[in-house]
């Protein structure tokens, strides 16, 4: 044998240490390999347990999202859809309520049967499981809230049924709680994409929807009327798929009903039309109360057959209800007005001051570059002189052999002889863009509209065909001035 | 020098008579840190025999070749190895109870017992000897952990839950003390699940360990006194 | 909130809050053992203290650096405990280079600390922490170990006198102080709420 002992100790020991590393490298690996091929289709215990007889399938896709509740964040770790005959009838969460003290309060929860997604107060859970309760000596308190909550004897709506001896824990529990049954309310209806909630616009519109803007320069308008007091309290300018806009605003309506209860009512409702003709294209209760009358009182504003402007289409049941709403309504309408802009109005800005339309009779034409049809003229006055606005189309044949078409209104002001470019706005657009940066240097005044040459940006044939148009509209233009 | 003790004396005075928790007073942490739960501390006392039996098996077949200098060293790598290979094992398999044994399944490392039966006994005795040391060593701490914990969640939690640990049990709770569906009594006495309660529960079981084993050697030491008093009085007696 | 202050925090959350033996359940055997002579308990202490900084000093870059990157987690335990173990021994050297009184007074208590759970579960705790986290729990539990220790040792000196009932003598009774003194420090819990400091 070797006689060096601290030779003889250093092979033993890395023999040692080398035979250990490889049986471990090697049971590592196989473990591994193992994993991978009995990853289990079942769900994991604390989600099966919630009902053992359970078919449950993990649910991937529009997942919630963590809310901030009032005492702490949420976090939903898996969700899981029960199953019965292929169609979801309950859904099973996996909740992380955070560290109340140094220990995570977590449990799964068991969902069954339909619920209102607009009342998830009225959700009860079938089954809970409380995996964490927290810091050991409070758990069982947590426990304890968990079990009445699905006896019915505890409630979740607030902080009521916390007992004393870790109520942090018990509160981050029922955050959790309330947080669950809110997907759930409105996950079991089918709205599964509550990670992003549909808009009230959203649901006004439907298909004709694209995007909607808060507008943040809208200020509050409050005002108390004698069957209620109201708050007007967002604008939002929607865009349909129509490329056209209209407005909507969100409001809370307070009122006392018989009881001498104070009601209070929010919705969202959307308009649109000019001044003279403004309609309600629909509205959304995101805070309902349990008068019912108004709903159908708006049902007739949106259909056209009630007026806004009629006091007495208001008996139609609950008229305390709907007197209040209505006047929120005309509250809206009104701001609707105040803030309306007409299409002219926007071309020319601040300069606008009233317009009316012209007895025109279209104007066609053909050029080199294209064929042209004027189809209104509209007479504007302004703060420093007046001017036209006029509506049309243009066509003309693009490289590829194909006809384009543009409608376009432009706004001209100006003397005779001298007229400037005030705005432009197109209304049905072609694929080539470049013609826009000469409009653009037109209405700034860097070029001129008589040099033919200016034109040559890009896309000449584009741009010479609404460069004929725009000097078409100019010459009607001055032809105005000899009427 | 003692007579080597047979091989059922080496299985079973760790079982009773040096118990290494209740007698030895060895492998307290984790004694008091599993056994909030009666089935943690089954598994906690299945990983500890798996343990032990091995390192003591390893260790006694090496006895002959590691040198007396490096010998801690390389007891400690090969019950880490082994603790190691444990953990693999479990986090794969049990992975429930991997999970509530946390960091003390890594601890098993450290544990004097393991250590001291290498020391004690691994490294002097026979492979098989050892084993079967390996073993009472690991079934006797096991019961006298599972004891620990039973008393702990029946009366500091109220119920007995099984099935939560070990899923090829259907889950049940046992309502004891407490959780009587429908009702809400309860005798339990959560301070027993808590760490003071842990401390607690062991400090009175070994109290009355040593009471039994006071009133066993009183008892014995009567018998004793009364033996030599009958042997004098017969020695007397044959003298007349 | 600054660091120092938030690291401060932390070192007291551990230290007293989360209490390593108290609370946590490390080091008890050492714990049991101290015996009532409070000079040696707290020496022992003290070694234990410098075992714990060096080994979360010298593990959680091994860990992070050296394991982690080359996918060997799994061998963190073996090579954890193999630091320690190097590290008491050098420890030992040390001590018996420098001071033979203090080797003596530590006697067995010295290697002891390389089976002592606290300093292995600091280390295996501190792989789910960053670096000054990692610092912060091996500095506040050892510090916590010291305290402990040291009241127990305390104690202990006021029980050799009393009049207990011969069953209780010794370790059960050591254990029925322990679990009064964790009772006394779970009183101290949720003061520092380490989550709200963002701390967690």
């Amino acid at each position: 044998m070797i006689k060096n002992t601290y030779v003889k100790c250093a092979l033993v020991l890395g023999a040692i240490c080398v035979s250990s590393a490889v049986l471990i490298g090697g049971l590592n690996t196989v473990a591994n390999i193992y994993k991978e091929t009995h990853k289990s289709d079942k769900a994991p215990t604390q989600i099966q347990d919630l009902k053992p007889a359970g078919t449950f399938v993990e649910v991937t896709e529009n997942l919630p999202q963590a809310v901030t509740m009032n005492s702490t964040k949420i976090t939903f770790t898996s969700v899981w859809a029960l199953m019965e005959n292929g169609t979801p009838v309950g859904y099973a969460y996996e909740i992380n309520c955070g560290k109340p003290v140094k220990t995570e309060v977590t449990f799964t929860v068991l969902f069954e049967g339909p619920a209102i997604a607009e009342l998830p107060e009225l959700v009860q859970p079938s089954a809970i499981n409380v995996t964490v309760g927290g810091d050991s000596g409070y758990d069982s308190n947590v426990v304890k809230l968990a079990d009445g909550l699905v006896a019915g004897t505890s409630t979740a709506n607030d902080y009521s049924s916390v007992m004393s001896g870790g109520t942090k824990s018990q509160k981050f529990f029922i955050d959790g709680v309330q947080a669950a049954r809110k997907d759930y309310a409105s996950r079991i209806n089918g709205q599964t994409d509550t990670v992003v909630q549909k808009t009230p616009l959203q649901d006004i519109y439907g298909d004709l929807y694209k995007a909607e803007a808060e507008d943040t320069s809208f200020t509050k308008l409050e005002a108390t009327t004698d069957h209620c007091s109201y708050e007007i309290t967002n604008r939002y300018l929607v865009t349909l798929t129509n490329n056209t806009t209209t407005v909507a605003y969100a409001g809370t309506v307070s009122f006392q009903d018989p009881e001498g209860e104070t009601d209070v009512l929010k919705l969202t409702a959307a308009f649109s039309g000019d001044k003279s003709t403004v309609k309600l294209d629909g509205y959304k209760v995101t805070k309902d109360i349990s008068w019912n009358d108004y709903k159908s009182w708006m049902d007739g504003v949106k259909a056209g057959t009630t007026s806004l402007e009629d006091e007495n289409a208001v008996h139609t049941g609950s008229t305390l209800s709907t007197n209040a709403v209505r006047d929120m309504i005309l509250g809206m309408r009104d701001a609707y007005v105040a803030n309306y802009k007409s299409e002219v109005e926007k071309l020319f800005g601040d300069k606008y001051v009233s317009e009316s339309a012209d007895e025109f009779a279209a104007v066609t034409g053909t050029t080199d570059h294209c064929s042209y049809e004027i189809t209104k003229r509209t007479s504007v006055v302004l703060t420093d002189g007046t001017g036209k606005a006029y509506e049309a189309t243009v066509s003309f044949q693009d490289p590829e052999g194909e006809t384009d078409v543009l409608k376009l209104m432009a706004a001209f002001s100006g003397d005779e002889g001298n007229a400037k470019l005030e705005g432009y706005k197109i209304t049905k657009d072609i694929s080539w863009n470049d013609y826009k940066k000469w409009m653009d240097g037109v209405k700034a005044g860097t070029t001129s509209m008589d040099d033919e040459n200016a034109v040559k940006t890009g896309s000449t044939l584009s741009t010479n065909a609404v460069r004929d148009l725009l000097l078409a509209m100019r010459t009607n233009y001055y032809a105005t001035f000899g009427e | 020098m003692d007579q080597k003790p047979s091989k059922a004396r080496i299985f079973l005075d760790p079982l009773f008579k040096a118990n290494p928790l209740f007698v030895m007073v060895l492998g307290t942490c984790p004694a008091l840190a599993v056994t909030t739960s009666f089935e943690s501390a089954i598994g906690m006392g299945l990983l500890f025999t798996f343990v032990v039996f091995c390192s003591n098996l390893i260790i006694s077949l090496l006895r002959k070749v590691i040198p007396d200098e490096v010998r801690t060293p390389c007891y400690i790598v090969v019950i880490a190895t082994f603790v190691t290979v444990v953990k693999i094992l479990s986090s794969t398999f049990l992975p429930e109870l991997y999970n509530s044994l946390g960091v003390f399944v890594s601890l098993l490392v450290v544990n004097c017992i393991v250590l001291g039966r290498a020391e004690a006994f691994a490294s002097q005795n026979t492979v098989v000897d050892s084993m079967l040391d390996g073993l009472g060593n690991g079934i006797g701490y096991t019961w006298a952990i599972a004891a620990i914990a039973l008393v702990r969640e029946v009366v500091g939690a109220g119920t007995l839950t099984l099935g939560k640990v070990f899923t090829f049990i259907p889950k049940v709770t046992l309502p004891i003390l407490s959780g009587y569906s429908g009702s809400d009594f309860s005798m339990a006495i959560p301070l027993f699940k808590s760490s003071a309660g842990g401390f607690l529960v062991l400090g009175f079981a070994l109290a009355i360990i040593a009471a039994v084993n006071n009133y066993k050697d009183k008892k014995a030491k009567e018998k004793a006194r009364a033996a030599k008093a009958a042997a004098a009085a017969a020695a007397k007696g044959g003298n007349q | 909130m600054s660091y120092v202050v938030s690291f401060i925090l932390a070192i007291v959350s551990y230290m007293v809050i989360d209490n390593v033996i108290l609370s946590r359940y490390f080091g008890i055997c050492s714990f049991i053992g101290v015996g009532n002579k409070v000079k040696s308990a707290v020496g022992m202490g003290l070694a234990v203290t410098f075992v714990t900084m060096m080994a979360a000093l010298v593990c959680w870059p091994i860990y992070t650096f050296i394991l982690v990157p080359a996918n060997m987690g799994y061998m963190d335990t073996i090579v954890f405990i193999l630091v320690i173990a190097s590290l008491v021994q050098m420890v030992g050297f040390f001590i018996k280079k420098k001071s033979i009184s203090l080797y003596k007074t530590l006697g067995i208590y010295l290697p002891l600390i390389t089976t002592n759970c606290a300093v292995l579960g600091v280390v295996q705790n501190n792989t789910a922490y960053d670096f000054g986290r990692s610092m912060a729990n091996a500095l506040g539990t050892s510090l916590g170990f010291v305290l402990v220790i040291f009241l127990f040792a305390c104690i202990r000196v006021r029980l050799e006198g009393a009049n207990l009932p011969k069953a209780f003598k010794g370790v059960p009774i050591a254990l029925i102080v322990a679990g009064i003194m964790a009772i006394v420090f779970m009183g101290l819990g949720g003061i520092i709420d380490l989550g709200s400091w963002g701390l967690i």
